[in-house]
């Protein structure tokens, strides 16, 4: 539980361990060419750089030699209402892991059911098109004409 | 339990973005998944696998990834999906944990499929970030991990409280008490350990000044902000007034006892021989 209350330490107590930690990590594509063995991520924002090296090291088994963390403010946008609004503030962390180790971020095809929505697209606007057919202003003829 | 629905996420879905599934529940087909437990996109290591099933789980998984796993077995992987759901339009998961299936289990299962579903929402917050601007197959999967590792703290929290009520008689959870603050209202306060104690850390009471008794200018405060709430609750009650009275006028059969009870600070039935209340019927 790191995010929830913790009890405090004093020296001597037997050490605090962390049962249920519900920190989050993200791996994220790098803006520039980074070298193999060095991965970036956006992780919880309580996150220190501790806290990434146990992460890693513990749950996932990552050889990692160092962490480097940083807060990153987050970006003002236009929304499109036209507010001007800031998004909230992330952290990222470059890691370097060992030096035979190798990552580079995969190729994923961003839109895999695109073409299941724009299937369910067309059928939405044809059923639309039939309905503005059939219920047309037509006066003087009566309901129960079909044409 | 089983035969009960599965969750509906609509109302978040729109967050994430996914016209698609938006506007209905997620496709199950007929007798697999209704006991598949957990999401079985992502679960890579068969020993793991076996010991969470629940417990009335006779059916098979629907769908294991191992192939993927052999090939590459980078620990890295674990962030993103198999390889397979990559040009997948439409992935098909089970339903979330339920607290029901969750006290089943031991605490060191718990423990384990805990490890499991953080897992599982790293992976989904990756592949959302590389779907960001467009449409990520089966979003609900993200709050159906959050969900269950909600319930899963909630267990655990269960078993905490029987554990300190026990042995202590006290709930273990954090200590809460009312506290009056500067300006003399009363708020919550999570009471939290420090090495100093709060009366004797100066800095500390510089910096968040307390409740003091006989202030003109807490007291002054206090009688406008009382005299705020009066008039809001005043105004409320002439606006139910209002209310009822065009509802009797309306319907002059309307039950009287169930509006007595709606609204107690009225007098309905001082309200029901008003001129107001009269409608255009025959008295």
């Amino acid at each position: 539980m790191s995010t929830r209350w913790y009890p405090l330490y004093q020296r001597g107590n037997p050490q605090l361990r962390v049962f249920l930690p519900n920190f989050w990590m993200k791996v994220i594509k790098p803006k520039e060419e980074i070298p193999p063995n060095m991965v970036h991520f956006h992780v919880s924002n309580e996150m220190t750089e501790y806290d990434v090296r146990n992460y890693l090291t513990k749950i996932y088994k990552l050889p990692v030699v160092a962490v480097r963390v940083e807060m990153k403010n987050g970006e003002t946008v236009k929304t499109q209402q036209g507010d001007i609004i800031k998004e909230d503030d992330y952290k990222e962390a470059h890691v370097t892991m060992e030096k035979g180790f190798k990552f580079s971020f995969p190729e994923i095809d961003t839109r895999p059911g695109y073409d299941i929505f724009k299937k369910s697209s067309e059928q939405t606007k044809k059923t639309m098109d039939d309905l503005e057919k059939k219920y047309r202003y037509r006066p003087g003829l009566p309901t129960w004409f079909e044409q | 339990m089983v035969s009960r629905s599965l969750k509906y996420f609509g109302s978040f879905l729109s967050l994430v973005g996914n016209p698609l599934r938006s506007h209905r529940p997620a496709i199950v087909s007929s007798t697999k998944i209704h006991f598949t437990a957990i999401h079985s996109s992502s679960l890579r290591k068969s020993d793991v696998k076996e010991e969470l099933v629940a417990s009335d789980q006779s059916q098979q998984v629907q769908t294991t990834s191992s192939d993927v796993a052999v090939e590459e077995s980078s620990p890295m992987n674990e962030f993103f999906e198999p390889k397979e759901n990559w040009t997948k339009g439409e992935i098909v998961v089970g339903r979330s944990w339920r607290k029901d299936d969750l006290r089943l289990k031991s605490n060191s299962d718990l423990h384990k499929l805990w490890y499991v579903l953080l897992k599982e929402r790293n992976m989904l917050l990756t592949m959302a970030e590389i779907y960001k601007f467009n449409f990520m197959p089966a979003p609900e999967r993200i709050y159906k991990v959050e969900e269950s590792m909600k319930n899963l703290e909630d267990v655990v929290r269960e078993r905490n409280r029987a554990y300190f009520e026990l042995e202590t008689g006290e709930t273990g959870e954090r200590r809460c008490k009312y506290e009056l603050t500067r300006i003399g209202l009363w708020r919550l306060h999570k009471m939290e350990q420090h090495t100093i104690p709060k009366r004797l850390n100066k800095k500390w009471l510089e910096k968040y000044p307390q409740f003091i008794e006989d202030d003109e200018q807490v007291e002054e405060f206090l009688t406008l902000f009382k005299e705020k709430l009066l008039r809001k609750k005043n105004h409320q009650k002439v606006q139910d007034k209002i209310y009822v009275q065009e509802l009797m006028r309306r319907f002059p059969n309307v039950d009287r006892k169930f509006l007595q009870e709606k609204y107690p600070d009225l007098d309905i039935e001082k309200i029901s021989q008003s001129r107001a209340a009269e409608g255009p019927h025959i008295r």
